[in-house]
């Protein structure tokens, strides 16, 4: 009996340890003893579902948090790693304490800020790629389209065979809407230009990324722009071998492989994060869906080097131009 | 003589005075581990550069600023109580059920498989029903440990482990397949639909999020006291609990009580997983549970599993959670430091029991004779 219970309180606590792994929320950052005083201040709280140090999407969305911090001067609070058993409550806890603007980092927050945002009328919620909107509760999300546009804008100009591609990971919106943004932006510079599109099913897997980027050098393609994670790793290689050039996405991806990069897709969300906040901040948020573009800086082209020649330069910057003064279009996907 | 009903004689003063301290043991451990537990916690939160003073009055008002509050505490007490009483009954029966987890995911998945569909009942028969479908979702999923454990003598602790990890991929698999909502929205999350109207739990002081659920884990838990302590089968779980042998010697089915016991016990579970999405989520999602089934352990183990002493060990980690949860998000205590914190008031509760099961040993057969006059 003595060692069935001693046995049962090992258990006990490795399956407590396990169980930590997969377990509850939170942290934050600074509430100060001003709190009470403050409660009229401008405050903003945030909720993400992972850690803030994921080197992801969660740490981007933080970085986001960071700036309103610093640059707006503003005292913030968070929750990481929030389970789904306290999606709801965790905006609730903010919106309790009198916050200003509580931020979901994920569509998984959608339906919790619905509910939530009628219960606390005076309270900003907004949810990052969210699906509703209220008048007290706004979605913001990049247009990545106008973005990816530029990118085709790139490859068609750069490509010599006539012959550009797409890799993506899974096929789900985002993704989807990167492609299409290529596939507009290549047939905006020549019209009878192939693009091909590939799906890996997966954002990681550098072998199947490798495997889509010679198929695709095999055919004719001399320019990729790609949307994977990992699976970039597997892009590149084949690309070294093969006289393919290559465009990055989300961040500046120059110094991955000086040689081969032509320009990256950079989607910030972190600065529609803050632009979001800095609206709040100055009395004229909207419950309405938020499309940060190129105006905003939340996405861009990253900085051309001498791999690129000057004339196409100059016609991107025409293109950006254009897009940005509303001379040129860019269909939205519908959701 | 130490076998006769206690109740035809007048305790010995010794016996009193064993009883009280047995008693006063029982409270103030608890207690002793929570408040060692929280000590620990104010070195590390102080290490951290928080004030721990400001931490501890943040964590208060997160449990009692306001009746929301102590209806959230409830809420997250409810799962946990009706957990921990069956794992109290259980393990009372010696056997170590550590697949809470797991029942507690197959209840919820058949309990919501139930919840969902329109069955154009009323809706006190459709919460009756997904309930029911709770229980045999968790039962079924104690029912096959128990009875290897029973028949063929396999440890229960490895079996109920190994069947946890089964069940949550098996929930996984339907969250993202058979069950899952509209899987061509946005980014739509591996979850099924919204369980209907009818089989959601009424929330029953509003505008606190306590509902149903709650009453009805204080119902459970004086079902469990009357039977564990009132009745003949609760005796005979106790007796098969205290020595397998000897009740198999005295004529009990000590196989088909086992398996009893494990029924009942991974029923509670699943009924706790349904009430958490009847009650709560509204919807079953992959990787809902935080580790219920796992706090739940030390929870009966705090309660000495006796129905109530589990009912105060829920509310005691439910204040805990939403205390801890108000504490990171207004007071900046990191979530690593959190989670230490919660894992040393399991450590230090673990060890206070430890610590009474040895202290009663040497009255094991005095206090044993008299519990059961």
């Amino acid at each position: 009996m003595f060692r069935k219970l001693l046995f049962a309180l090992l258990t006990l606590v490795l399956s407590s340890s396990l169980a930590a792994c997969a377990s509850p929320q939170t942290p934050t950052s600074p509430a100060t003893e001003a709190a009470q005083e403050e409660m009229t201040a401008f405050r903003v709280a945030m909720v993400f579902p992972g850690a803030v140090n994921d080197k992801s999407w969660n740490q981007a969305g933080f970085t986001g948090l960071e700036r309103i911090k610093n640059e707006l001067g503003v005292e913030t609070a968070y929750l990481e790693q929030v389970p789904s058993t306290d999606w709801e409550e965790s905006l609730r806890t903010f919106a309790s304490q009198g916050f200003s603007l509580v931020l979901g980092h994920g569509d998984q927050f959608s339906e919790p800020s619905k509910k939530v945002a009628l219960e606390f009328p005076d309270t900003k919620f907004v949810v990052v790629n969210g699906a509703y909107t209220a008048p007290n509760l706004a979605s913001i999300a990049l247009f990545d389209e106008q973005v990816s546009f530029l990118a085709g804008v790139v490859a068609a100009k750069m490509s010599q065979s006539g012959k550009v591609g797409y890799i993506g990971g899974l096929e789900i919106p985002p993704v989807i809407r990167n492609g299409k943004g290529f596939e507009q932006g290549a047939k905006y510079v020549n019209p009878d230009i192939l693009v091909s599109l590939t799906y890996l099913g997966d954002f990681n897997d550098a072998a199947k990324g490798k495997e889509a980027a010679l198929a695709m050098a095999e055919n004719g393609v001399d320019v990729i722009f790609y949307y994977v994670d990992n699976a970039m790793l597997g892009i590149q290689e084949a690309a070294k071998g093969s006289n393919v050039k290559l465009i990055g996405c989300i961040f500046d991806q120059y110094e991955m492989a000086p040689e081969l990069i032509l320009t990256s897709a950079i989607q910030d969300i972190s600065t529609a994060i803050f632009e979001v906040a800095k609206t709040a901040k100055e009395g004229k948020f909207d419950g309405k869906a938020y499309l940060y573009g190129l105006d905003s800086g939340a996405i861009a082209l990253a900085p051309f080097r001498e791999n690129v020649p000057a004339d196409v330069v100059e016609f991107v910057n025409q293109v950006q131009q254009d897009i940005i003064s509303g001379k040129l279009t860019i269909e939205r996907m519908s959701q | 003589m130490e076998n006769m009903p206690s109740s035809v004689f007048s305790p010995s003063p010794a016996l009193l005075r064993a009883r009280w301290l047995n008693s006063l043991q029982i409270i103030l451990l608890p207690f002793g581990a929570v408040l060692a537990a929280l000590i620990v916690g104010a070195i590390l939160i102080a290490l951290t550069g928080v004030n721990p003073f400001f931490a501890y009055q943040k964590m208060w008002e997160g449990i009692a600023k306001s009746n929301y509050q102590v209806g959230l505490v409830l809420v997250k007490a409810t799962p946990l109580l009706i957990i921990g009483l069956g794992l109290g009954f259980v393990f009372n029966s010696g056997v170590f059920n550590i697949g809470a987890e797991g029942q507690l995911y197959m209840g919820a998945l058949l309990g919501t498989a139930i919840a969902i569909q329109d069955l154009g009942v009323p809706a006190w028969l459709h919460v009756a029903l997904s309930l029911l479908g709770g229980f045999v979702g968790g039962g079924l999923w104690g029912l096959l440990p128990g009875y290897l454990k029973a028949r063929h003598n396999i440890n229960e602790v490895i079996t109920t482990i190994l069947l946890n990890y089964i069940a949550i991929y098996i929930v996984s698999y339907f969250t993202h397949g058979p069950l899952r909502d509209n899987p061509l929205a946005e980014a739509a999350l591996p979850q099924t639909p919204q369980v209907q109207l009818s089989s959601q739990l009424p929330l029953i002081w509003p505008p606190t999020r306590l509902h149903a659920g709650f009453p009805l884990g204080l119902g459970l838990a004086l079902v469990l006291y009357l039977v564990t302590y009132r009745m003949a089968f609760g005796y005979k779980a106790r007796a098969v609990g205290s020595s397998p042998a000897a009740a198999h010697y005295a004529g009990m089915n000590t196989t088909l009580i086992m398996v009893i016991v494990m029924v009942v016990s991974g029923g509670l579970a699943g009924v706790a997983g349904t009430v958490e999405i009847l009650g709560v989520q509204h919807r079953l999602r992959d990787m809902f549970s935080p580790g219920l089934g796992y706090s739940a352990i030390a929870i009966a183990l705090m309660g000495n599993n006796h129905p109530f002493g589990i009912l105060l060990a829920a509310l005691l980690f439910g204040a805990l959670q939403v205390g801890a949860n108000n504490m990171q998000a207004l007071a900046g205590v990191p979530v690593t430091i959190v989670d230490v914190i919660q894992a040393t008031v399991i450590f230090f509760v673990a060890v206070s029991a430890m610590i009474r099961w040895r202290a009663s040993l040497p009255r094991l057969f005095r206090h044993k004779g008299e519990a059961n006059g």
